[in-house]
């Protein structure tokens, strides 16, 4: 199954070099998806401080989010904070 | 200018903000002067004495702050308190709205103040000159109907979000860097706070980049939820943030989730004494 995979906020001018897909076996959850997303050299672009949200709804952030098992056509979103006044 | 003094033409409507000022209405002058926001779409002649009756505080008064102040007074707000410090250099210009070419190097709320002043007659405006502490924001907060949040660091958005939850009011936070910008709407008590997004202070560079035209966006979406929560009208952001992405031409909103071991609005918060 594929999921659509969208970064936001601090992150975005990195998005460019991560994958905006990721393909995934049936039934697989969103911490395999992280792992994924954020493994070897990717992990510098996002911080354990980035929110994560699952087709629109907040699940935590990439320190600690509630794990849940994906869906075709699901989308992570990514938000890395900002606080820029 | 003096304020007006011409008669009163429309009564006051019922007020859910905390701190009302009583036996308030608005004056044909300022009815005259809101006349294209009151109306279908927009605020009701109620709506409208809610926001004459209403108190916000703003801090800072920068890049998302200036324009949040700028639109708060404009639209007819009762009383505004903006609150920063230090003076005013160049590089604030590109997004500092209410500073001027000829306000460089002098304190930034002189002018800022000034600005907003000479914007509205009908808007008493109180100044401070520096960030308040956490006594101060949360004597602050307990004078206002709404805080908005627009600091350039998460150590005083903690602090607003502190200050908001104790009193019991809510909360706007515009945040940005780059070309894009979030805005969260927090209702103490029943939508996540901050702390609850962020149980670890998030990491960010003191010099961030910004252009003004994505503060100012963030800064005047900020003022319209301050509007539509004193006034009462439409639906504000409870419990959302809404994620701007300028750059990238998309914009985004999420359900944010409270966290029940929350320090600040949660199991967490430490017992009174
Ligand atoms: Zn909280």
């Amino acid at each position: 199954m594929k999921v659509r995979v969208v970064y936001s906020g601090r992150s975005y001018p990195e998005a460019a070099s991560l994958p905006g897909e990721l393909e995934l076996p049936p039934g697989a959850t969103l911490a395999a998806a992280l792992s994924m997303l954020c493994g070897g050299t990717r992990s510098r672009y996002l911080s354990s401080a980035c929110l994560v949200a699952v087709s629109g709804k907040h699940v935590g952030s990439l320190a600690d989010c509630q794990d849940r098992e994906l869906h075709e056509n699901d989308e992570i979103l990514l938000i890395a904070p900002v606080a820029g006044g | 200018m003096a304020p007006s003094t011409d008669a009163p033409t429309v009564k006051p409507g019922r007020s859910r903000g905390c701190h009302s000022r009583s036996s308030m209405n608005l004056s044909s002058r300022e009815l005259e002067r809101y006349g294209r926001q009151i109306g279908p779409g927009v605020l009701s002649e109620a709506a409208q004495l809610r926001l004459k009756e209403s108190t916000a505080l703003v801090t800072r008064v920068g890049g998302m702050g200036g324009p949040a102040a700028l639109m708060l007074t404009m639209s007819g707000i009762g009383r505004l308190i903006v609150a920063h410090g230090g003076e005013l250099i160049s590089p604030d210009l590109n997004r500092q709205v209410l500073g001027t070419e000829e306000d460089l190097g002098r304190p930034r709320i002189e002018g800022f103040a000034r600005r907003l002043r000479a914007a509205n007659r009908f808007v008493e405006i109180e100044a401070i000159d520096h960030e308040p502490d956490d006594a101060e924001a949360a004597a602050l907060a307990r004078r206002c109907n709404v805080l908005l949040s627009c600091p350039p660091g998460f150590e005083e958005r903690m602090r607003l979000n502190r200050a908001a939850v104790e009193a019991g009011i809510p909360l706007v936070d515009a945040a940005q860097w780059g070309m894009t910008g979030t805005l969260i709407a927090v209702r103490p008590g029943e939508t996540a706070c901050l702390a609850c997004i962020y149980p670890e202070t998030p990491p960010f560079e003191e010099s961030f980049p910004v252009i003004g035209a994505i503060s100012s966006a963030i800064g005047s979406l900020a003022a319209l939820e301050a509007i539509k929560i004193i006034s009462l009208t439409g639906q504000p952001l409870w419990g959302k943030m809404l994620i701007f992405d300028g750059y990238g031409g998309a914009v985004n909103t999420i359900e944010l989730s409270r966290r029940k071991s929350c320090p600040v609005c949660g199991d967490g918060r430490r017992a009174e004494p």
